[in-house]
């Protein structure tokens, strides 16, 4: 064996009839150990096979949903069911889909248990008894299973149609046209049902909707029975018919596995009231939180003892078998020590040996029975607690990724206008070119004409407004493309840059346009504004001064500049008559003089042009956007004034050499 | 050396195969979607039977490790074959049995731990526990597909 190299591949689901086939293949194709599985697999059986003593009596449900129907799983015998007991370790051993299985059970268990209830109730009211009529109720129950319809279904059928038929046998009749109505329509047998019930009760509104005619040929209205005849001929079979397609076989394995989870349900059930008893100190704190929450509680014990044997579960796999068997045993215990201590009540023994023993038995066991409730609710609060931090943080993931994906969208509809806007920016540089063609066409046509042809003319001059309103677009553009841009990249774009970006487009289709077109001269001017608006706004202040010895000797000659009917007045500068000299005052303040005929009045920017000898200092000042140029330029003079009037103008020499 | 392969079909229905027949009409793109359906319910099965072989000691977590999902439109795992593992780098499919089933009954297999008939250690546990949940979960989306694409079609 250990020379051959081998692999299994395991199916779930294979088709039946290349079973032997398939099993003999396999066989011949191993030795002894593969033979032996495959030989398991050639058995034939039901899904579940022998579930253990307590559910071992149950006939397999999938025998007849499939001729030929086998499983390799193996018996559904686990460590745990053999000992006894189906929540305890069976459960546990089995694992949470186990567990899941035992709760499904219960449930469904309820649901049958509730239909079957309010079907025995409908069954006396009508003056007949469960006793009597339990055997075509079961009938019914086993032949709708047949075609794929639980036995929930089925009695919830029936207890609509026993009060409309005041009859068991004619309810059941009834409830196979149901069937049928409910696989041709595809509808629920709930649905059909109620259909049926308002048929039987004469009101026939709905057969329309199935496609029956409630009015004869002589225009009356059919009765119920009639209605019932015409449902029979249109619809029935239906159901057998379903029954036998694949969808068919599935439903009816659907329906049975149903019907197997109520017995199951059904055996579990019992169990757990047994168990209630034992749990009740648990129970209590768990039934006071139940109080604002409605639940059964044969439900409420299936899921505190789930959550228990989960909880237990994680410990590993052999563990679970014995824990579960701890706790089983610990709520025997109790409930047996709470039965021998009731009996020495009634029997007055509680002061003799035995009876202090039983006291001391029943003590222990309810301190480990109080440890496990413990364990049980801690366990049903944590999962609680977990399961509201989960959903709070799945909330939270939630809006964030909703969040980002509103991120993600504003930027990818930047990304695309920007391509967008770039895309028409070259159509525009594109469509120049073309009204250029077409302008050179028109002109070639006028120009055949000898100017003469008016037409020709107008169109020559229309196309001469189109490559102008051409290259008006390219800027229009580029304004564009620059503006998506800027959002891009979450910035904005002011009228200097908007400028600037219309220049450079404008540059660029420049270059496509020959220097001898006419156009050229209109982009040339179009990028020189452009080209203003886009520069930074600049002043150029140029301050001329007459140098001297210093500050006193500029008064002296300023002095002797002037007539002697004049004199320096601080604040108020000379008094006009002067015969010439500077102006006094600020430099660019206005300031009244009389001048004679002959005089020449030298500006202030031409003085020390190689005429008076002095220097000449040019200072650029950069002024700043929407700032007025002869403000800024008189500061500054007056800055220097004040910086030579304590310091002096030697700073005037300073690198001149 | 030549792998011998043996297949196990854990349930059989009838009429299985016409409806994967039907499926062949349907396109390529039905059949993926049954395919992706079928992986992924073996998919759990192989992680579930590889944590349980993890627990268990000697040669289990070796051979554990060479469970997959095969590619199939019915959910299918395959274990063993050639791959070399352990120590003594053997191919897995050589012990695989014992492996899953154990041993001790003769002098060539005192490695392995107790043999448990057809119980096993740690697949067909796992399979078990989960084969009808599993084949429930996947004939419900049988049935799913089967009306979403013959209403296509």
């Amino acid at each position: 064996m250990a020379s051959d190299v081998r692999s299994l591949t395991v199916k779930w689901l294979g088709d039946a009839s290349n079973l032997v086939a398939s099993s003999k293949k396999a066989a011949s194709a191993v030795g002894q150990t593969g033979k032996e599985i495959t030989g398991h697999g050639n058995a034939i059986g039901g899904v579940f096979g022998k579930l253990g003593k307590i559910l071992g009596s149950f006939h397999l449900p999938f025998g007849n949903a499939a001729k030929s129907v086998t499983q390799d799983f193996g018996a559904m015998e686990s460590a745990g069911l053999a000992t006894g007991g189906v929540l305890t370790a069976g459960l546990g051993a089995a694992g949470a889909a186990a567990i899941a299985f035992g709760r499904e059970s219960i449930e469904a268990a309820e649901q049958f248990n509730k239909a079957h209830e309010r079907l025995a109730v409908v069954v006396e009211n009508v003056g007949q008894s469960m006793e009597t009529e339990g055997g075509k109720i079961k009938s019914a129950d086993e032949r709708m299973a047949e075609l794929g319809f639980s036995a929930t279904e089925s009695e919830s059928a029936l207890a609509k149609l026993v009060p409309v038929t005041h009859d068991v046998g004619k309810a059941t009749t009834l409830l196979g046209l149901a069937t049928d109505i409910a696989r041709a329509r595809n509808m629920s047998l709930d649905d059909a049902t109620s259909l049926l019930v308002q048929v039987e009760g004469g009101r026939l509104k709905g057969l329309n909707k199935l496609g029956i005619a409630t009015k004869d040929a002589t225009g009356h209205t059919i009765t119920a029975a009639e209605a019932m005849v015409k449902l029979n001929q249109t619809f029935g079979g239906a159901a057998s018919t379903y029954a036998q397609t694949y969808a068919g076989h599935l439903a009816v394995m659907k329906s049975e596995f149903e019907n197997l989870k109520v017995q199951i349900g059904n055996q579990i059930i019992p169990e757990l009231t047994n168990f209630t008893g034992v749990l009740a100190e648990g129970m209590k704190g768990i039934n006071d939180f139940g109080d604002k929450i409605h639940f059964s509680m044969g439900r409420a014990v299936a899921d505190v003892l789930s959550l228990g044997l989960n909880e237990l579960a994680r410990k590993g796999l052999s563990e679970i078998h014995h824990s579960g068997d701890a706790a089983a045993k610990t709520m025997k215990d109790l409930a047996a020590a709470q039965r021998a201590y009731a009996d020495d009540v009634a029997n007055g023994t509680t002061k003799t040996d035995e009876g202090k023993k039983h006291q001391e038995e029943l003590t222990e066991a309810n301190k480990k029975a109080t440890a496990i409730n413990k364990a049980l609710a801690d366990a049903a609060t944590t999962e609680s607690g977990a399961t509201q931090a989960q959903a709070a943080a799945d909330d939270k993931a939630k809006k964030s990724a909703q969040e980002r994906a509103k991120e993600q969208k504003d930027l990818t509809d930047a990304i695309i206008g920007t391509h967008d806007a770039n895309i028409a920016l070259s159509n525009s540089t594109l469509a120049v070119s073309d009204s250029l063609d077409s302008y050179n066409e028109k002109a070639l046509i006028a120009a055949k004409d000898g100017g003469k042809n008016a037409q020709a003319n107008r169109d020559w001059e229309k196309a001469s407004n189109d490559v102008k309103s051409s290259i008006d677009q390219v800027a229009g553009s580029a304004a564009q493309a620059a503006q998506q841009e800027a959002t891009l990249h979450g910035k904005t774009l002011d009228a200097r840059g908007s400028a600037l970006a219309q220049r450079d487009a404008l540059v660029k289709l420049r270059g496509t346009i020959a220097p001898g077109s006419p156009f050229r001269a209109y982009l040339e001017g179009l990028i020189g504004q452009l080209d203003q608006a886009a520069r930074p706004r600049t002043a150029t202040l140029t301050v001329s001064a007459k140098v001297d010895a210093s500050v006193g000797g500029l008064m002296d000659s300023l002095q002797r500049t002037y007539s002697k009917n004049m004199k320096w007045v601080p604040g108020k500068g000379y008094v006009p008559m002067a015969e010439g000299g500077y102006i006094p005052g600020p430099i660019g303040a206005p300031f009244p003089i009389m001048a004679h005929g002959g005089e020449y009045v030298t500006r202030a920017q031409d003085v020390g042009r190689g005429k008076s000898g002095g220097n000449t200092y040019n200072i650029n000042v950069n002024v700043g956007t929407g700032a007025n140029p002869a403000d800024v330029g008189k500061r500054v003079v007056d800055a220097i004034r004040a910086y030579e009037r304590t310091n002096g103008n030697s700073w005037r020499t300073i690198g001149k050499n | 050396m030549p792998t011998i392969n043996t297949g196990l079909v854990a349930m059989e229905l009838e009429g299985l195969q016409p409806m994967l027949r039907a499926f062949n009409t349907y396109g390529k793109e039905a059949n993926a979607e049954l395919r992706k359906a079928s992986r992924s319910i073996a998919q759990t099965t192989v992680t579930a039977a590889k944590s349980t072989a993890g627990s268990i000691p000697q040669q289990a977590p070796l051979v554990a490790d060479t469970l997959r999902t095969k590619s199939d439109r019915v959910p299918s795992i395959i274990m063993g074959g050639a791959k070399l593992v352990g120590s003594r780098r053997k191919p897995a499919g050589s012990f695989m049995y014992g492996a899953e089933f154990g041993g001790r009954s003769g002098p060539r297999t005192q490695q392995f731990l107790p043999h448990r008939g057809r119980e096993g250690y740690f697949l067909f546990p796992t399979l078990r526990a989960r084969g009808h949940h599993d084949t429930i979960v996947y004939l419900q989306a049988l049935d799913g597909l089967g009306d979403k694409w013959s209403r296509v079609t």
